[in-house]
């Protein structure tokens, strides 16, 4: 068996800018060989010299995969001097995504805030390709800037297929649409609690207060879905750094259910607790 | 790791000399590990010396036997980079050859290993605890003299163990039983037959006897709920006021989890040399005691309350390692006690939460 | 990797013993290297001083104690990048600092005090392996963390006696460590250089103390109570 531990060496594709401090990269091993992700899963990418970090897998069309990094500390920021050709390092895919055989026939409420949208989008893109299999899909999503807005050209794509709602916390001149945090955005929607499933990713903070919301709109804890990000650095259920009430999100997650988490007896903020 | 059959469960009797002897021989062909003196401690090190090693000493080594199986510190690759390519030199092929014996540990030590494997080698293994671990011949003692910390018998690990070890040594009086455990330990006996010769039915007596004693020298120094039997009452105090006043004594200082023999914990550091492009990718133990082991980049600390960490530490042993590995994983062993500077007792602990 | 051009280094001290620079011309074979790396072209012990205009590194060892420091230390700021505050006098004014610690105003001044520092490297004297590495990591453009790990927890980990437990004075369970425990091993105390680890607990050391009759020093409560002010590093 292959030692889990040791990264493929994979190239950099291409890459380009989403906003001032986010790039999205087309990564593919050097040995051809696939990787196989589920929306939802992340890999650890190791860049020599540095080391590594967790990234969700933002696009998986092809045959590259693509992930989607805001740069913020030692790695994502040597990840973002590399250019086209380098090398760098990838193991995984690791854990369990978004829960696709639960979506189908259902309605689709996707909230996400900030980097929040790259585990996300690979979903999205799997929603619109067999758009007919899904009920109504709303994205609500919000950014601190206009500018920081991911994927924009997308958004206006997704904008034919889903119901895409944004909102901003600080306005530019130009920006017309709403201003606030993301959960004034729920005034826009007309749900169905008990046919609709909300997923949701973003920081600790909003998923709290969207938590919360969804559950005032009757939401019950079966039908929320939320990616937790915690401190990582095997992505095998080893290291113990990611684990929330003794269960590994490297493993069991990133992605839970609300129910799951509710039964946690260590407190997890981002259900609203 | 397989025991096949029954009649691997035979038991010999070896003498002093003739331990030390067997010892001899061992060390000349593999790295043998065992208890020696260290100023006022026992350490578990390689034996330079048959001379050296302890036999009859009383409660455990400072460190347990997972510094060997996982060192603190352990190269996991090495890689250089030239050009546009990289290459990686994978550290596992170094332990491959390795040969390992570790003599002279106790019930609480060689309960941890059973542990120790449901975490390293489950849905993903761990290549580098494998190897070793398949490289290491477990040469137990019954143990006599529990320390005035140990309190193995309420974990249900010991002072009494039939698994987990190759060979288990019994001191009957000028003799040593020697149970044996798996077709390691069976091998070693018939590669050193001149050595021994087969137990009698006293001896087993003997050892049964002894068994009790210590049980009963266990519970002359606590009086304890079974820690297995106590998951519910944890479970309703997790918000209890208590926790409050333990961690106002908590120095956070991590010591605790060093030395626990069922502690996993690991962080990976990067070393690099920019002028010769080399790296190296290192596995170091950690402890969730430290408020680092929860921080991410964005500055967030999800364990930012002395208390939830203390919290995290009792727990694990005993509430979360149920739901994971389907067992406690306190062993017994009372070094988290022993080494604690503000005398943090899991067994208080316990003990009133269970109330 | 590395930058083309060399980073220009200057190494400087204020009250100080200069043992800190010592332990830089200790690192042997590796301050080979950091001179492959960069370019010193201001060092008094190395008798280096070349003509320079702007720094890209300013080290500086060595508390504050006169006017005419602070005026040099200003100046060095200027005309430097990144300034990094080289062992315990210039971190935290280490031995100067204790000594006027009951004195108001302190005539000593943790180089912080006076101008605005990139980086620490605390101890007395520093880890020459630690220098090493912030060196290293601010070439590469690294984020520099303190470890989180603590002088006791090291020292555990060298399975030494515990010198707390004889009725010693030992600070290793609040001290931020990285230093292998250097002090516990060579059996004389931890005497905290290197710092407040993350979420020291001095109250319960003081605690500890008591349980022990071990006198608490003057040192000691300064620490504590400069802690609860909120003040998290010293
Ligand atoms: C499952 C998962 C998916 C993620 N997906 C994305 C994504 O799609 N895009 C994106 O930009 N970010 C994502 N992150 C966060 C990303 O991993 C961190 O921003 C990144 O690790 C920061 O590394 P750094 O070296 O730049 O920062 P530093 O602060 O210098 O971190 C040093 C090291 O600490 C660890 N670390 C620090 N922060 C985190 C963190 N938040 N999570 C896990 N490990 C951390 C890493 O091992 C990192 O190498 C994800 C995190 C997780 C857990
Ligand atoms: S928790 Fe304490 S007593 Fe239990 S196994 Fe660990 S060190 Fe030993
Ligand atoms: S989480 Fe804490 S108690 Fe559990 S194994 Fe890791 S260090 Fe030990
Ligand atoms: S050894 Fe004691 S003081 Fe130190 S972290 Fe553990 S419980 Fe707290
Ligand atoms: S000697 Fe000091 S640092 Fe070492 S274990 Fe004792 S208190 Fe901790
Ligand atoms: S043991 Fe304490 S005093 Fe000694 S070098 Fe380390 S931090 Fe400094
Ligand atoms: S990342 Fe190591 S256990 Fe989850």
């Amino acid at each position: 068996m292959k030692n889990p531990y040791l990264p493929e060496l994979a190239r950099i594709i291409n890459f380009r800018d989403e906003t001032p401090d986010t790039r999205t990269f087309e990564i593919e091993p050097i040995s051809n060989d696939e990787i196989r992700g589920m929306p939802g899963q992340f890999v650890e990418v190791m860049v020599f010299g540095y080391g590594e970090a967790p990234f969700s897998i933002s696009g998986i069309r092809n045959h590259p995969i693509e992930l989607t990094v805001r740069r913020i500390g030692t790695v994502t920021n040597a990840l973002f001097k590399l250019s086209q050709g380098d090398i760098v390092g990838v193991r995984g895919p690791f854990g369990r995504g978004w829960p696709l055989e639960k979506l189908f026939n259902k309605n689709i409420l996707i909230i996400a805030g900030g980097i929040g949208l790259a585990p996300l989008r690979p979903l999205i893109h799997f929603i619109i390709n067999n758009r007919y299999r899904f009920g109504n899909v709303d994205l609500l999503y919000g950014a601190r800037t206009p500018e920081l807005l991911l994927y924009k050209d997308e958004l206006e794509r997704w904008s034919r297929e889903i119901n895409v709602h944004l909102t901003v916390d600080k306005p530019e001149p130009e920006w017309r649409g709403r201003v606030g945090v993301v959960t004034i955005l729920f005034d826009e929607i007309d749900i169905d609690p008990s046919s609709t499933i909300a997923l949701q990713c973003g920081p600790p903070i909003m998923m709290h207060f969207v938590t919360r919301k969804l559950r005032e709109l009757g939401f019950s804890d079966n039908n929320i879905y939320l990616s937790l990000e915690r401190l990582m650095k095997c992505g095998m259920g080893m290291c113990g750094k990611c684990t929330v009430s003794g269960t590994y999100v490297c493993l069991n997650g990133p992605v839970f259910q609300c129910r799951e988490i509710r039964g946690f007896i260590e407190r997890v903020p981002e259900i609203g607790e | 790791m397989s025991i096949s059959g029954v009649k691997l469960l035979r038991s010999y009797l070896i003498t002093k000399s003739n331990l030390y002897e067997l010892l001899e021989r061992i060390s000349e062909r593999n790295k043998l590990y065992a208890p020696l003196r260290h100023g006022d401690q026992v350490v578990l090190d390689l034996a330079k010396s048959i001379n050296d090693i302890l036999i009859d000493y009383i409660g455990h080594s400072t460190l347990p036997l997972k510094k060997i199986l996982i060192p603190p510190r352990e190269i996991l690759y090495e890689y250089w980079i030239e050009k546009k390519s990289v290459t990686i030199n994978d550290n596992l092929d170094k332990i491959a050859s390795e040969r390992i014996v570790i003599f002279g540990i106790r019930a609480c030590d060689i309960k941890s290993i059973e542990i120790l494997d449901k975490v390293f080698l489950r849905e993903f293994h761990d290549p580098y605890y494998k190897k070793r671990r398949e490289n290491t011949v477990i040469i137990g003692l019954t143990c006599v003299s529990p320390d005035k910390n140990c309190f193995c018998y309420f974990t249900r690990s010991g002072p009494e163990i039939t698994s987990g070890y190759d060979l288990l040594l019994t001191k009957i009086n000028e003799h040593y039983l020697v149970d044996v455990g798996s077709e390691k330990g069976e091998s070693i006996i018939i590669s050193n037959k001149e050595l021994f010769s087969d137990a009698t039915p006293e001896s087993l007596e003997v050892k049964a006897r002894i068994v009790k004693e210590t049980i009963i020298k266990i519970k002359d120094k606590n009086d304890l709920p079974f820690f297995n039997e106590v998951y519910d009452q944890l479970v309703k105090r997790f918000d209890s006021r208590e926790w409050k006043e333990i961690s106002s004594l908590c120095l956070s200082c991590g010591k605790c989890n060093f030395v626990c023999p069922t502690c996993t914990c690991f962080d990976i550091i990067d070393e690099f040399d920019p002028i010769r492009n080399r790296g190296k990718r290192i596995r170091v133990w950690d402890s969730c005691h430290f408020l680092s082991f929860t921080r991410v980049a964005s500055g967030e600390i999800f364990r930012k309350d002395r208390s939830s960490r203390i919290k995290q530490r009792i727990y694990h042993k005993i509430v979360y390692s149920v739901n994971d590995i389907g067992t406690i994983s306190c062993t017994g062993c009372g070094r988290c006690i022993e080494v604690c500077p503000v005398g943090i007792d899991i067994r208080e602990i316990v003990r009133n939460l269970a109330r | 990797m590395i930058p083309k051009q060399k980073p220009r280094v200057g190494i400087f001290n204020l009250s100080s013993c200069e043992g800190c620079i010592v332990q830089i011309l200790n690192l042997g074979e590796k301050l080979l290297d950091l001179l492959k790396l960069f370019n010193i072209v201001d060092c008094r012990v190395l008798g280096v001083k070349e003509d320079y205009n702007k720094l890209d590194i300013a080290i500086i060892e060595g508390c504050v104690m006169s006017f005419e420091e602070e005026v040099k230390a200003r100046e060095i700021r200027e005309r430097s990048e990144i300034v990094i505050a080289l062992g315990d006098c210039a971190v935290s004014g280490n031995i100067n600092f204790m000594k006027d610690i009951t004195n108001k105003p302190h005539k000593s001044k943790p180089l912080s005090e006076v101008i605005k520092v990139d980086h620490e490297i605390p101890g007395c004297p520093i880890s020459s392996e630690e220098f090493y590495r912030v060196l290293i990591d601010i070439l590469m453009g690294k984020k520099i963390t303190k470890k989180s790990i603590t002088v006791c927890s090291e020292c555990v980990l060298r399975e030494n006696n515990c010198l707390l437990e004889k009725g010693v004075p030992c600070l290793g369970p609040i001290t931020r460590g990285d230093c292998n425990a250097i002090c516990p091993s060579n059996n004389r105390p931890c005497f905290g250089c290197r710092g407040l680890a993350d979420d020291a607990n001095i109250d319960a050391l003081i605690k500890a103390f008591r349980d022990r009759n071990i006198p608490i020093s003057q040192y000691l409560i300064a620490l504590n109570q400069m802690k609860h002010k909120g003040g998290e590093e010293r």
